[in-house]
């Protein structure tokens, strides 16, 4: 099965140097706690968010998506699988 | 942002050969394309969501937006004031029902939300008169004004003030308040707030119109049908009160929802398996509550039934169970119900603040809105 969105980013940690931006497992290798209750602050509602599964292994994705229902969610999961 | 891949696209001059070459077997097409109602359940409810499905025999199950843009088709069948029917060919299921729960909880409309009493010695509770008032469909339409919050201030553009004054005199036998009594208030509220007004100082109300909405707006605003009854005064009785509307939608309160109802079923398929005839034939149109089959004539003497109006069909199964209900019958077996799998037959019956036709596209925006917010969220 074909990835439903194509992230054209690398794949990244702390070790080599690369971050990724879209990832919040990746983000937070790398935040600081006081940078992370910053940005905490600055976003009082929640957003989407996106994590893949493995840093090495980019097949998989989790997405969480705020503020919706199955409206959305429904046809979202129809269009992905068949892509 | 993140660079997106490009993908790479066959030529579609390929394709329609290709698709003749590798044609599914008729049963596996059917089960692909089709729910099939039997009588004591249906069948091949899960359609083939996995996009290399059957792609070991050449067919292309996926979702593209190519393929989606040639196949797609809206038909409309019935369009009146206030409601509409039509087909959605080429959908799934899934975006048929995000239209309808777009169409009955997130599409705003214009109703009344804050009542202020001066008098109601009328039998009727002040908060079930209220409540009846709230549930008047506005002729209002809700493009042309905001949301409101609870620390905004209520001005022109965000409310919209009605004011009842209705009274049975005493000797008068009982009057009926009907919507029509409703009159709208083009300059904002006529209640003064408690504190008095300072000399030369404008008086207080409970709006803040900076200009009367008959500059804004082309047509006046009122109640959408005026013989609603909201209550009923007996002699020496009152209600005089103002109401603000605001715009809300559905999900708050059904108040809002901008339909009666939305609703949608699949397209209805009767096949006859075997020619059904004379004596048969007859019990078989007979069976049928909606008429969906016919009598036809052979010419020698003979009669079969024919599938004459299947779009009528309600899926009762009556034709598919014996006398008693039981799923053997004569005729069981030689008549199929299918339903077509990405053929909806939608229809919208609206209240009447927007007429039925905008009310959809409005929900196409909504679900458009909606992706482009999970997109930049995402990004």
């Amino acid at each position: 099965m074909r990835r439903g969105l194509e992230w054209d980013t690398a794949v990244g940690s702390n070790v080599d140097g690369q971050i990724c931006d879209n990832c919040r497992l990746c983000r937070s290798h790398t935040q600081t706690r006081a940078t992370a209750a910053a940005v905490g602050a600055a976003r009082p509602f929640e957003e989407a968010a996106m994590e893949h599964g493995t840093v090495e292994d980019s097949s998989a994705s989790t997405f969480s998506i705020a503020e919706e229902e199955h409206t959305l969610a429904n046809p979202a999961r129809f269009v992905l699988n068949q892509e | 942002m993140p660079k997106k891949g490009t993908k790479s696209r066959k030529g579609t001059d390929d394709e329609p050969k290709q698709e003749e070459k590798n044609k599914l077997p008729e049963h596996l097409e059917v089960q692909r394309t089709r729910v099939v109602c039997k009588g004591d359940a249906p069948v091949n409810t899960e359609g083939f969501q996995y996009a290399g499905a059957f792609a070991a025999m050449g067919i292309d199950n996926s979702v593209s937006a190519d393929k989606f843009c040639k196949n797609f088709k809206v038909v409309v069948n019935r369009l009146t004031e206030d409601d509409m029917e039509f087909d959605m060919i080429g959908i799934d299921a899934s975006m048929a029902n995000a239209f309808r729960r777009i169409l009955i909880a997130e599409v705003p409309t214009m109703a009344i939300e804050k009542v202020l009493m001066a008098d109601n010695t009328s039998v009727i509770a002040d908060e079930v008169l209220s409540h009846r008032l709230g549930l008047i469909p506005l002729d209002a339409d809700p493009r042309l004004f905001e949301y409101i919050s609870e620390n905004d201030v209520p001005t022109e553009r965000n409310t919209i003030v009605y004011k009842l004054h209705v009274s049975c005199k005493k000797g008068s036998p009982r009057l009926t308040v009907k919507s029509g009594d409703l009159e709208w208030l083009p300059e904002g509220s006529q209640l003064p707030l408690a504190s008095p007004a300072q000399s030369g100082d404008k008086q207080k109300t409970y709006t803040s119109f900076s200009q009367s909405q008959k500059d804004i707006l082309e047509k006046p605003l009122g109640v959408k049908f005026k013989d609603i009854t909201i209550a009923r005064l007996g002699p020496g009785q009152a209600i005089e009160l103002e109401v603000h509307a605001v715009k809300g939608i559905g999900k708050v309160h059904a108040k809002w929802s901008p339909v009666a109802t939305a609703w949608y079923r699949m397209l209805p398929e009767v096949v006859l398996r075997e020619e059904i005839k004379d004596a048969d034939a007859e019990m078989l149109v007979a069976k049928c509550p909606v008429n969906v089959f016919d009598i036809e004539d052979l010419g020698n003497g003979e009669k079969r039934a024919v599938v004459a109006r299947p779009r009528a069909c309600t899926l009762c199964r009556q034709c598919v169970m014996g006398p008693t209900g039981e799923v053997m019958g004569p005729t069981v077996e030689q008549v199929e119900l299918r339903r077509v799998r990405d053929h909806f037959i939608f229809t919208i019956e609206s209240t009447g603040a927007l007429p039925p036709e905008m009310l959809f596209t409005e929900a196409v925006r909504i679900l458009e809105e909606k992706c482009e917010r999970v997109i930049s969220e995402l990004s």
